[in-house]
Formats: structure tokens, C-alpha cells, sequence
């Protein structure tokens, strides 16, 4: 019937423009993972096909994903304004079908918002924005995150039966392509955050070297003269270390040799 | 605040020091790979699982590398958003 109705279950056979959609969202899904610099900009353009990929004539969806990892901002991402506005009213109300589906990690369909009793001030304001239905679809995944897949219909019953099957099976694909974006976001993160520590550590030897020549002392002491030095006149550790070298050396630069 | 690594170890005050460090780094919203990290970065020796060790009270630290610990929490907060 629909282009996305057998989205779950793709019979063989019948490989029709329900098989190609699909195929085509892997792909595009597998390109944005790959040519994504962070996951912020994978996020934006996964609710993008998402918002092309479900919307059918007579029914334009928006959405919008939230990913919320420990010890991190919150990520927000959005297909367009409309979404963008609703996902932020429902982060600064603190509740809402969204936010419950994350924290509950299970769907959460308002099929009419102008009968649901749930969350009256949310649906209130998301009314005012032309909004007549919303699913909100959680993503399973086995980084240490919660997500979930915030679609907005502006007609009431905007996600029919095969609607939310094909909702829920594209998050499925999708959950696993966050997975991994999240996993290279983490990978490139603690990359130059060792990168970082190799300059710095670098920086700090040679400092360490100095004010052990200077005082005639051990590796131990220099190191406490210089954590001294450093939390005494409340300058980063690093900082003392670059002045201590620039003050004998004139050097100002440290360059470290760290390619891939 | 602290004897500037010359005198003995005062098991009392070694222990209040690692209870300070641990509260700190659990309220500071660090992870610790990004702690140990940065510890590293600033001359740190001891390894992650040492660090982890030593922030959940299981292990007692040289007073330098105690120090180094502190100083990297409190860099990394006073960079932080």
C-alpha cells in the first residue's frame, strides 16, 4: 500500500519501492557515518532522510533526535525549525512525550494531541506550532547513551498503523549507525586527548630536567617545586613548565612528533 | 596544605586526601580515562587502574602523584563549560 509498510519485514519478491527505500537508507546512513566530522552533524542529517524517508503526500513530518551520553551535553539535532522548536519547548518544560519515551526507553504515541491528558502544557504549546500527532520512538544501543527519534505529524492520526512499523524499523537501522558514530566520536576524542598529553607531558619533562639541574635535586623534589610553583600562583602546571623553558631557552614552541 | 613531599606518610591524612580527591572527581563530571589522560599529560606515573584504585580508596598513592591527581581535577574544572 504505502511505500514504508513492509519495511519490518521485507518479504522476498516483492523487492518493490518499499526494498529500494530501504536499501537506499542503509547506504545513505553508512555515507553520513563515514563522512560525518562529528555526531552532531550525523544527527541532523539522520533526521533529515528520516523526516524524507516517512513523509508522505498530505502528511510533511518533522524530526528530531536527542542523544543523551554520560558526562556529556546533551545532542540535539532536527530535519527543520519546526522540530528544533518543539524538541527545546520540551526540554525547557522538562517533560513530554520525548522526554519520556528517553527516559522510559519505550515508545510513546500521542495519536491527537488535542485529547491526550499526558503533558496538557507540552501538547498546549505544541498545537500553537501545528502539530496534531507525535511519535516518539526510543533507539536501543550498546554505547553507553540514550536516544531517541522524535517525529512530529501536523495532521491528527498522523502515524497510522504502517506508519509507526515503519517508524519503529528505520530507528532500529538507525540505532545501529549512531552506534557507531558515537564509537568514532569517542575513538577521535581520546585521540587528541592523548595528543594533548603528549605535548604537555613533553613540555613538563623538560621543565623537570631544568629545576633539577638548577637545584641539584631529585626528579620527586623538582616535580613538587613545580606543582608548587604552579598552584601557589594559580597558573596551569603546564604554563609554569613553558615559562620555566622560555626563561633559559628562549623557546617558546615544543614541537612533538605524533602522526597517525 | 601539604608538607611539600618531605615527611613521613601520616596514614590519616593520606586517607582524608584520597576521600577530598574522590569527591572532587566525582563531582567535577569527569570520566576517568579523561582524568587519567590529563594526569598523564601532566607528568602522572601511575597507570589508570591505579588512578581508579586510589579515587575509589583502595589504594594509597606516592604524595607527589596524590598531588598530581588534585591538580589535574582542578585544571580540568576550571577549563571546563
Amino acid at each position: 500500500m504505502s511505500q514504508d509498510s513492509d519495511i519490518r519485514e521485507p518479504q522476498s519478491g516483492s523487492v518493490g519501492r518499499a526494498g529500494a527505500g530501504l536499501h537506499d537508507f542503509v547506504l545513505h546512513l553508512q555515507d553520513l557515518v563515514l563522512a560525518s566530522s562529528d555526531v552532531r552533524e550525523f544527527l541532523t542529517d539522520t533526521a533529515t532522510i528520516f523526516a524524507t524517508q516517512l513523509s508522505q503526500p498530505g502528511n510533511h513530518l518533522s524530526c528530531g533526535i536527542t542523544v543523551v551520553r554520560q558526562k556529556r551535553p546533551v545532542a540535539v539535532a532536527s530535519s527543520d525549525a519546526r522540530a528544533r522548536n518543539l524538541d527545546e519547548l520540551q526540554n525547557s518544560i522538562g517533560d513530554g512525550p520525548c522526554v519520556t519515551a528517553l527516559r522510559t526507553e519505550t515508545m510513546v504515541h500521542v495519536p491527537d494531541l488535542e485529547a491526550d491528558l499526558r503533558w496538557p502544557r507540552y501538547n498546549r504549546a505544541a498545537r500553537q506550532l501545528g502539530i496534531g500527532s507525535i511519535l516518539a520512538v526510543p533507539m536501543h544501543l550498546d554505547a553507553a547513551a540514550q536516544a531517541v527519534v522524535n517525529l512530529y505529524s501536523p495532521n491528527t492520526d498522523g502515524f497510522p498503523h504502517h506508519g509507526v512499523d515503519a517508524s519503529v524499523g528505520l530507528t532500529g537501522i538507525a540505532a545501529k549507525a549512531l552506534d557507531l558514530a558515537l564509537n568514532i566520536a569517542q575513538l577521535r576524542d581520546s585521540r587528541d586527548d592523548l595528543a594533548a598529553a603528549l605535548k604537555s607531558r613533553t613540555v613538563i619533562d623538560t621543565a623537570i630536567g631544568a629545576i633539577m639541574a638548577q637545584n641539584r635535586c631529585s626528579r620527586d623534589a623538582a616535580f613538587q617545586i613545580l606543582v608548587k610553583a604552579s598552584s601557589y600562583r594559580n597558573i596551569k602546571l603546564k604554563e609554569v613548565a613553558a615559562g620555566i623553558i622560555s626563561g633559559i631557552s628562549g623557546e617558546r614552541e615544543f614541537p612533538t612528533t605524533y602522526d597517525e | 596544605m601539604d608538607d611539600g613531599g618531605l615527611g613521613t606518610p601520616q596514614p590519616a591524612f593520606e586517607a582524608d586526601r584520597r576521600k577530598v580527591a574522590a569527591a572532587q572527581f566525582q563531582k567535577a563530571n569527569i570520566s576517568l580515562p579523561g582524568l587519567w589522560t590529563y594526569y598523564y599529560g601532566i607528568g602522572g606515573n601511575v597507570d589508570q587502574l591505579g588512578v581508579d584504585a586510589y579515587l575509589h580508596e583502595l589504594m594509597e598513592l606516592p604524595p607527589l602523584q596524590m598531588d598530581l591527581i588534585q591538580t589535574a581535577i582542578q585544571e580540568i574544572t576550571a577549563d571546563g563549560p
